[in-house]
């Protein structure tokens, strides 16, 4: 018994200690994706970058589920700011009265798209790809018809649209260029080049630099990783004729917030190089600002045309997309 | 002469229901309150979107559930099929390396279900052993896609052909060696001694631990996440983490989780049914070797070795990867050490919760045999409850009742961490305490009655010096479930509750295979440490010569 | 010392066992039956360890038919499971004055049994590390220690060779005296008793009939099987002390 004596006394010094902390005013929470948060992920950065100017603490949250565990922690949430509602679900969330306008003029963004919303400030975008193992696929479909519509040797991985957002937007991207039920011929076309449909990104991004599958859906960005990082440019996006799908991350300040002025400040630091600059090379994405990128960016494939569904659309339509997916994959 | 007031033998039994139905009544109080609060929050709250789907897709529901069944029995067969071969030709062959065998036979059972996942891949995977060999001796690439039925299969059958095999082999241990001689004499051999003797002996064994296997198959969800691969390849436990972590629909949640419960009520029934794995068993493996000079030495080899391999394979292959992984960059991230700590102070006390939950279940059970077959049967309904669905449920209560489970400190969240985890071991804690205690209840009820042993000191002097060893293993095992936990945790986390598999998932999140591969390496050693320590502390204290094979 | 008187005695789960019996105040007698014929049920009842049907359990002239067992005049030893495996010899005995620790007093009382039933010098030991005879008196120096009035004793002989059952019975009656007990004992083997007790009652049909001397047993034809080695008269004093087994 002495020994679960001394386990609980150091795990409640090692627990309970900051809770001191916490409790103090002029500290920010934001929930984020668990790579965000994770410390290898741009979250460490970002909270050094914002706490040399705001007098706070920030405590960034790895909160799976995102929107989900907002509406189950309701009034009681610590979120002050929350980073990860993918796009398709914003409309909802700002029907459930969580959240709060940002007050931000956000006129002029880098984006390929024209973004106006009072509740959520985009904070970094790029485009859905098809990124592929150079070793193994010599010659990359020229467009996403190819890729569906003709036979290859190659099979690929994406995350399941139920769990991911990267899913989702697969499953929009495919209905933007086959609209309505034509998009159930597409995926059953498709069905036999898909090695596994995996619950996150992380999961199917592991199998593929793994050398489970040559090729998976990511963003165009993310061979930039293995350009900086590995210096290897072994990995590359394949550019799609038809243009390609338009995803972008936001982030809104919560309606509970015990210092909306403290989210606010930080809403509008998102739109600063401050925060920008550390986007390319720790989220591995496009800033929403012009600030200067990294050299191996020039080596990424640059789409002439944008595709974008609206997140009002989006949320009209995803529940007959995820069914006609459903079916025809099954 | 006492003179004390007269009472009647059989008020003097409530003694012996009272824990139980103290357990029995928080059990149901804590899962009426968390479906309650799911089922609750619906009617309330959302409006939004998810509600359309809720009840009006009944044939994606019907679908849910028959992938559900369909994939625990067969997943069950599986485990059954392979664990009597493996376990009969372990029972009556004798080699170098049968105890090694014997002695690692539990470990699948008490690998975590992320790092078993992650063993399975590295053996079966495109880029896996048995990928890599087949395609060096064909001489070119074989497209491995074990994603979809074989990966569910393979996963399932590992984590538990292991746990039946050692069931099997205690079958055959407790046949009387004359059994084999007199088969002998009679000239009943082979196929024909299989069928109508060892059959009918193991087949109790075999029944009760394949209903159990089915059970827990009927909640999987992170294997089924990890190789399900299709959308057609959903649980109901996958539905209920959708409702709850995705469209936030807990009144749906409530209703799988019912629906769940049913589902799996008619499997414990069977389970209960079937004389029940909760039987007294004799829980030795030193089977005599019979039948040596029959032949079928090279059936037995193909067996052990094909058991062998699919059960201990995939944790030779974590253990491979981990000792190759990059052990000095863990030793020095102090998350790491915070992760350990606060895994391990969650996993001792929610271990300890479910022996306290458990064995007051167990104390009624044997205290009262009229009323066995309920305290066996609330306590294994624990099998079947989606931990999510009532952990989700909690935090609902909790957040009506004002008490904010994350706001307001984390003594909430980790109560019910603890609470939740607790709740899970006590199935696993009835099966191992059940059986010793029911036999030294029938041996020395009388006895302790003459001499007035009761209660607590009854407790002390008789239950606990010989219980020991099960109740080590059923806190071990508690410990090392806790320990593994993913799902509770991340609903009730916050950034200073890092633990071990958290920490894991970050790192396979942030894309450091390498080191979530030194973690779960570490992740498994620990389970055995675990394992050790609890036996040293609690089980070896107590002379064993004096238990006479209570074990 | 104190009277047994069982008055039309039945066990819950089975009625059709009724009993009725008087043993004397200081008495010893045996009881036999044929297996399965409800002995043991009958131990049991009158210890308190079977549910109550019917009737009454007077010990002493008091009614304590609702008493629980450990409250109870009588003192019951079992055919087997008599000793906690995992308890040394000191502590199997100790537990018939308490069920804690022991007082100094107690302890010497403790070691004063071990003397009389002769097992000096195997307080430490386990019950796996004695013989079936040390066993037993083990169980004896227990009940003898709780000092009630009346000793039921359920086949004391059945784990015993023959010279030692006529030991047993021997130390039974040295006790008896000593200790001034009621004593009654079921037994399939009646001819170890016949020195010492006063007679023995047979239980037919789910009754127990009065009690018998040796002699109107021996010659009753139905009684035949028990009969037999009560005539040959032998009394089979073994040198044997009971001390040394």
């Amino acid at each position: 018994m002495r020994i679960f004596s001394i386990f609980f006394a150091l795990w409640f010094v090692l627990t309970l200690s900051p809770r001191a902390v916490l409790a103090t005013p002029g500290v920010l929470t934001i929930y984020a994706g668990s790579y965000f948060a994770s410390q290898w992920g741009p979250g460490p950065q970002i909270k050094a970058a914002f706490e040399t100017q705001c007098d706070c603490t920030v405590e960034i949250i790895a909160a799976e589920g995102g929107l989900a565990r907002l509406q189950l922690e309701g009034e009681a949430s610590p979120a002050d700011v929350i980073m990860n509602i993918p796009i398709h679900q914003i409309t909802q969330a700002k029907a459930s009265g969580l959240l709060k306008a940002h007050e931000l003029m956000i006129g002029n963004l880098a984006l390929p798209i024209d973004w106006r919303d009072r509740v959520f400030v985009p904070w970094d975008w790029s485009y859905l790809a098809f990124v592929y193992d150079r070793t193994v696929i010599e010659n990359p479909p020229t467009s996403l018809r190819s890729l569906i519509e003709d036979d290859h040797e190659f099979s690929f991985v994406f995350p399941d649209p139920n769990f991911s957002t990267t899913g989702m937007d697969l499953l929009a991207w495919i209905q933007a260029v086959y609209p309505g039920d034509q998009a159930t011929r597409a995926w059953q076309q498709l069905r036999p080049k898909v090695r596994t449909v995996t619950k996150g990104w992380s999961e199917a991004y592991g199998m593929f630099t793994n050398g489970e599958v040559p090729m998976v859906v990511s963003y165009s960005t993310s061979p930039a990783y293995h350009l900086i990082a590995d210096e290897s440019d072994r990995y590359a996006a394949a550019a799609f004729s038809e243009g390609h799908y338009v995803t972008l991350e936001v982030a809104a300040r919560t309606t509970q917030s015990d210092d909306p002025a403290l989210a606010h400040d930080f809403l509008a630091f998102i739109l600063t190089p401050a925060f920008q600059e550390i986007i390319p090379t720790a989220n591995w994405s496009y800033p929403v600002i012009d600030v200067p990128l990294p050299a191996a960016f020039d080596q990424l494939i640059a789409p002439t045309r944008s595709l974008y569904v609206p997140p009002d659309q989006l949320a009209r339509e995803k529940q007959a997309w995820l069914m006609r997916w459903r079916q025809a994959m099954d | 002469m006492h003179r004390a007031r007269a009472s009647r033998p059989a008020r003097s039994l409530s003694v012996h229901l009272m824990p139980g139905l103290i357990a029995a009544g928080v059990c149901a109080c804590i899962a009426g309150v968390a479906l309650m609060a799911l089922l609750l929050a619906g009617t309330q709250g959302t409006r939004q979107g998810s509600i359309g789907q809720a009840g009006a897709d009944w044939a994606a529901l019907a679908r849910i559930v028959r992938f559900t069944v369909i994939q625990a029995i067969l997943s069950g067969l599986l485990a059954m099929g392979l664990a009597v071969g493996f376990g009969r030709a372990l029972a009556r062959r004798r080699f170098v390396g049968r105890r090694v065998v014997l002695a690692l036979l539990p470990l699948p059972m008490i690998t975590p279900l992320i790092v078993g996942g992650l063993g399975i891949l590295s053996v079966y995977g495109q880029q896996g052993w048995l990928a890599g060999y087949l395609a060096r001796a064909l001489g070119e690439d074989v497209v491995f896609n074990i994603y979809g039925w074989p990966g569910i299969l393979l996963a399932h059958g590992f984590f538990n052909t292991a746990f039946l095999t050692r069931l099997v082999v205690q079958a055959y241990g407790a046949v009387r060696p004359q059994t084999w001689a007199i088969a002998r004499q009679l000239g009943i051999e082979g196929w024909q001694r299989f069928y109508r003797i060892e059959w009918p002996l193991i087949r109790t064994a075999v029944f009760s631990g394949g209903l159990l296997v089915v059970g827990l198959c009927l909640t999987s969800f992170v294997l089924i996440l990890m190789f399900g691969g299709g959308p057609g390849k959903t649980t109901l436990e996958v539905a209920i983490y959708q409702s709850l972590r995705i469209d936030f629909a807990p009144a749906r949640a409530g209703w799988l989780a019912l629906l769940q419960l049913a589902l799996c009520a008619v499997f414990v029934v069977l389970f209960l049914g079937l004389g029940g794995a909760i039987q007294e068993d004799a829980g030795n493996t030193a089977a005599q070797p019979f039948g040596l000079a029959d032949g079928g030495l090279l059936g037995d080899g193909v067996w052990l070795v094909l058991g062998g391999w699919f059960a201990l394979a995939p944790l030779l292959a974590v253990a491979l990867s981990a000792a190759a992984a990059p052990w000095a960059w863990m030793i020095a991230d102090p998350i790491f050490y915070q992760a350990l700590l606060t895994s391990l102070a969650i996993g001792i006390a929610a271990g300890l919760c479910g022996l306290l939950i458990g064995g007051s279940l167990v104390w009624s059970a044997c205290g009262d045999p009229r009323w066995g077959r309920f305290f066996d049967g609330v306590g294994t309904l624990w099998l079947v409850m989606p931990p999510l669905a009532l952990s989700a449920g909690l935090f609902l209560a909790l957040r009506a009742v004002g008490i904010s489970p994350i706001g307001g400190g984390p003594a909430w969240g980790v109560a019910a961490v603890i609470g939740v985890n607790g709740l899970m071991a006590v199935p696993f804690v009835i099966r191992i305490l059940r059986p010793p205690a029911g036999r030294i209840a029938k041996r020395y009820t009388p006895l302790t009655l003459s001499v007035g042993l009761r209660g607590w000191r009854r407790l002390w002097r008789v239950e606990a010096p010989l219980l020991r060893r099960p109740a080590a293993l059923a806190l071990a095992l508690g410990i090392v479930f806790s320990l593994g936990d993913l799902g509770v945790m991340t609903l009730f986390g916050s950034p200073r509750l890092q633990t071990l598999p958290l920490y894991l998932y970050q790192l396979m999140a942030g894309y450091r295979i390498d080191q979530a591969m030194a973690v779960a390496g570490f992740l498994l050693l620990l389970s055995l440490a675990v394992f050790a320590a609890v036996f040293a502390l609690i089980a070896g204290r107590y002379p064993r010569d004096g238990g006479a094979g209570y074990g | 010392m104190a009277e047994l008187h069982l008055k039309d005695l039945s066990p819950q789960r089975d009625p059709s066992l009724r009993f009725d019996l008087v043993v004397p105040s200081g008495g010893f007698i045996g009881l036999f039956g044929a297996s399965g014929a409800g002995k043991t049920t009958l131990l049991h009842l009158i210890a308190g360890l079977e549910e109550r049907g019917t009737g009454q359990v007077l010990i002493g002239g008091e009614d304590q038919t609702e008493w629980p067992a450990h409250r109870r005049g009588v003192t019951l030893l079992f055919q087997d499971h008599n000793l906690f495996e995992h308890m040394t010899v000191f502590a199997n005995i100790a537990l018939g004055i308490t069920t804690g620790t022991p007082t100094p007093a107690e302890h010497v009382a403790v070691t004063r049994a071990i003397d009389q039933v002769g097992l000096t010098g195997l307080e430490d030991r386990l019950p796996h590390q004695l013989s079936g005879g040390q066993q037993g008196r083990v169980g004896l120096a227990r009940c003898l220690m709780r000092r009630r009035g009346v000793l039921l004793l359920d086949e004391p002989f059945a784990a015993l060779d023959p010279p030692l059952r006529y030991d047993m019975a021997h130390l039974l009656a040295a006790l008896r005296q000593e200790h001034r007990m009621t004593v009654v004992v079921v037994s399939h083997d009646l001819a170890p008793l016949m020195a010492h007790a006063d007679g023995a009652a047979p239980l037919q049909d789910g009754r127990l009939g009065a009690i018998m001397t040796w002699a109107q047993i021996a010659q009753d034809p139905r009684l035949a099987s028990y009969g037999a080695g009560l005539t040959s008269q032998s009394a089979h004093f073994s040198a044997e002390s009971p001390a040394m087994p």
